[in-house]
């Protein structure tokens, strides 16, 4: 088993710098969750590990293997790349979508083979029973089931998320995270996954890593780097940090203009009443 | 283990129901097909000359006795004519088809990345400033052709370059369009009337200067380039997802693109040459097919063939029947037949 390996990247995305040096160690069986405020880099990194976007300077090694631009598909064919966002608008029914993940495999006739591996997987996510439904026709949190399908048929060893979630909700979310996790032990995958969400983030991550002005501002447990005092000054708000029944952190941003908005809300409603009197 | 005997018969019932789809699907094509085949034989049997049909099957089957002008008639004229609809039909709904799926955009055909305008300044060019010493029936659909392989190559250029979106692409075809409407324009403004008739009825798509050998030139370059898209299957179905997911899934989106705009390129230039501007299979073909079964590229493929086959041979049979014993530009019928048709199909999908 190896090891997926990240040493002194730089990322230049146009004239802003999303990575600069930065050396970050991925173990297989472990999710790791990226986490930090928008436009930090999360998605660059993703991409820079897929190979879509070049670094500047810096290397990716996986086990024997190094990232360059010449052998990039055989790159790739260890990974599973996920891209943020679920909307498709092909006419294409769930099983053809899922499918496509074995891309190597398929002639003008499916085998039967090939057909069974793929609803194994969606069988095991729950949605076997929409194989034959139009995939537009699916609801954001199935869609994402069937994407999360169609990377898994690819049987990577590294499965790179892109804000898997942010579009589902609190069912899906977890249904999704809670495959992820199951999926990641069994097949011992190095996932990365980036999130919004620092709660859900404690959950289902072994590691998290808080990324911030161009570096990695902290890496570890959630327990570790969740830090309110850290989270408040690389998000700009200020935050307080809770606890649920089982003593995973829950991060919580805390309302500042909750005091001034009433007094604004008041001071509105009595100029409404002013004008009325007026008329 | 308990269970699994239950979750292996639902695993066979879908894989069951998979290929009761896919026989379906299978059934649909052959069924337009068909339809494509019922036209041609109408296309063969009705004629400016109305012959009976008895003497033109005797003619085609060379059999009985046939006088010297209806086999002429049959077989140099209309046989190569109704083959040629089909042809022409199947590599236009083709190049619809895949120009649809590579820009992303059902709106798009091969018109729209301005190659039947290129065409038509092609052509027009020779007729205006003559042939060089060549026939005219080949000097024609040279000048034709030379002028949409420059207006793709103007596309692949622009294709190739990094970080070219489709977006981009769409908006390249339509600059090319502008380029050449205004270019022939020119031309016919320049020349004199008689030529600027005869550029004009270039420009209505016609199949009755067809003979064996553009037929046959035709038949082979469609033959080629749609057997190699059919290769290329799974790789535009996953085109379908966005470059990016298709890239993810082992596509390479670049290398796709340039080789499947090459090959829509040469199809329906070789097709346009030939017969001139017939508009809008490009465009309806892919609909329907897309409508019937999918964008599934193994099935929405020889569809989108069929149904532009189909198209054409049908509106080749109704330019000779409107008025019996005439003969309507085909170019002229496509767009009558098929703009109601496309309307209701706006509007049956709101």
């Amino acid at each position: 088993m190896s090891s997926l390996d990240i040493l002194n990247a730089t990322i230049l995305r146009g004239a802003t710098c999303t990575a600069q040096g930065i050396s970050l160690r991925f173990e297989p069986g472990h999710i790791y969750a990226i986490l930090g405020p928008n436009g930090t880099g999360k998605s660059s990194l993703l991409k820079a590990i897929f190979g879509e976007i070049e670094m500047q300077a810096g290397e990716v090694h996986y086990g024997e293997r190094q990232l360059s631009r010449r052998q990039l598909k055989a790159w790739r064919e260890n990974i599973g790349y996920m891209p943020q966002g679920n909307e498709l608008d092909a006419c294409l029914t769930t099983l053809e979508v899922v499918l496509l993940g074995h891309l190597d495999a398929l002639h003008m006739h499916v085998g039967d083979d090939v057909l069974e591996q793929a609803l194994m997987l969606m069988q095991r996510v729950g949605i076997q029973h929409l194989a034959h439904r139009d995939i537009q026709s699916l609801s954001g949190g199935q869609r994402q089931l069937a994407l999360f399908c169609q990377v898994l048929l690819r049987e990577p060893k590294i499965l790179l998320l892109d804000e898997p979630v942010s579009a589902l909700d609190m069912h899906h979310q977890l249904s999704l995270l809670e495959h992820v996790y199951t999926e990641t032990r069994q097949r011992q995958l190095i996932t990365i996954t980036v999130l919004h969400d620092l709660s859900l983030a404690a959950q289902f991550a072994d590691r998290v890593i808080l990324l911030g002005e161009a570096s990695v501002k902290a890496e570890g447990t959630p327990h570790d780097v969740l830090q309110p005092a850290l989270l408040s000054e690389l998000y700009q708000v200020p935050v307080e940090r809770l606890h649920d029944s089982s003593g995973m952190p829950v991060i919580r941003p805390v309302r500042q203009t909750h005091s001034a908005s009433i007094e604004y809300a008041q001071l509105k409603h009595s100029q409404l009443n002013n004008s009325q009197s007026l008329c | 283990m308990p269970g699994m005997a239950n979750v292996d018969t639902s695993l066979r019932a879908t894989i069951q129901h998979q290929r009761r789809l896919e026989r379906r699907r299978w059934r649909i094509v052959g069924g337009i097909g068909f339809v494509a085949f019922f036209t041609l034989v109408l296309d063969i049997a009705t004629g400016p000359s109305m012959l009976a049909p008895g003497a033109v099957v005797n003619a085609l089957l060379n059999i009985g006795d046939v006088d010297e002008m209806t086999r002429v008639i049959v077989m140099e004229m209309r046989l190569p004519m109704a083959l040629m609809a089909l042809v022409v039909g199947a590599a236009l709904g083709v190049g619809g088809a895949e120009i649809q799926t590579l820009l992303n955009n059902p709106m798009a055909s091969p018109y729209t990345l301005g190659l039947a305008a290129a065409a038509g300044f092609g052509a027009s060019l020779v007729i205006a400033l003559g042939t060089f010493g060549l026939p005219l029936l080949f000097a024609v659909p040279l000048g034709a052709f030379i002028m949409t392989m420059l207006a793709s190559g103007v596309l692949f250029a622009v294709a190739s370059l990094p970080r070219m979106t489709s977006a981009m692409l769409v908006l390249t075809g339509i600059a090319l369009l502008f380029l050449f409407q205004s270019l022939l324009s020119l031309v016919q403004y320049l020349s004199a009337p008689e030529v600027s008739q005869q550029i004009l009825f270039w420009l209505f798509g016609n199949l009755t200067k067809t003979n064996w050998l553009s037929l046959s030139i035709t038949a082979a370059v469609t033959v080629v380039c749609i057997s190699l898209l059919m290769r290329l299957s799974w790789q535009l179905t996953a085109l379908r997802l966005g470059e990016q997911r298709a890239a993810a899934l082992g596509v390479d989106p670049q290398r796709l693109r340039l080789v499947v705009l090459f090959l829509v390129a040469l199809m329906t230039s070789v097709a346009i040459s030939f017969v001139g501007v017939i508009g809008f299979i490009g465009l309806v073909a892919p609909h329907v097919a897309r409508m019937l079964v999918g964008e599934d590229q193994r099935f929405f493929v020889p569809l989108s063939m069929v149904t532009g086959a189909a198209f054409l041979s049908a509106s080749s049979v109704l330019s000779k029947s409107i008025i019996p014993g005439a003969l309507f530009p085909v170019g002229i019928v496509t767009a009558f037949i098929g703009v109601p048709f496309f309307f209701w199909i706006i509007i049956s999908r709101r």
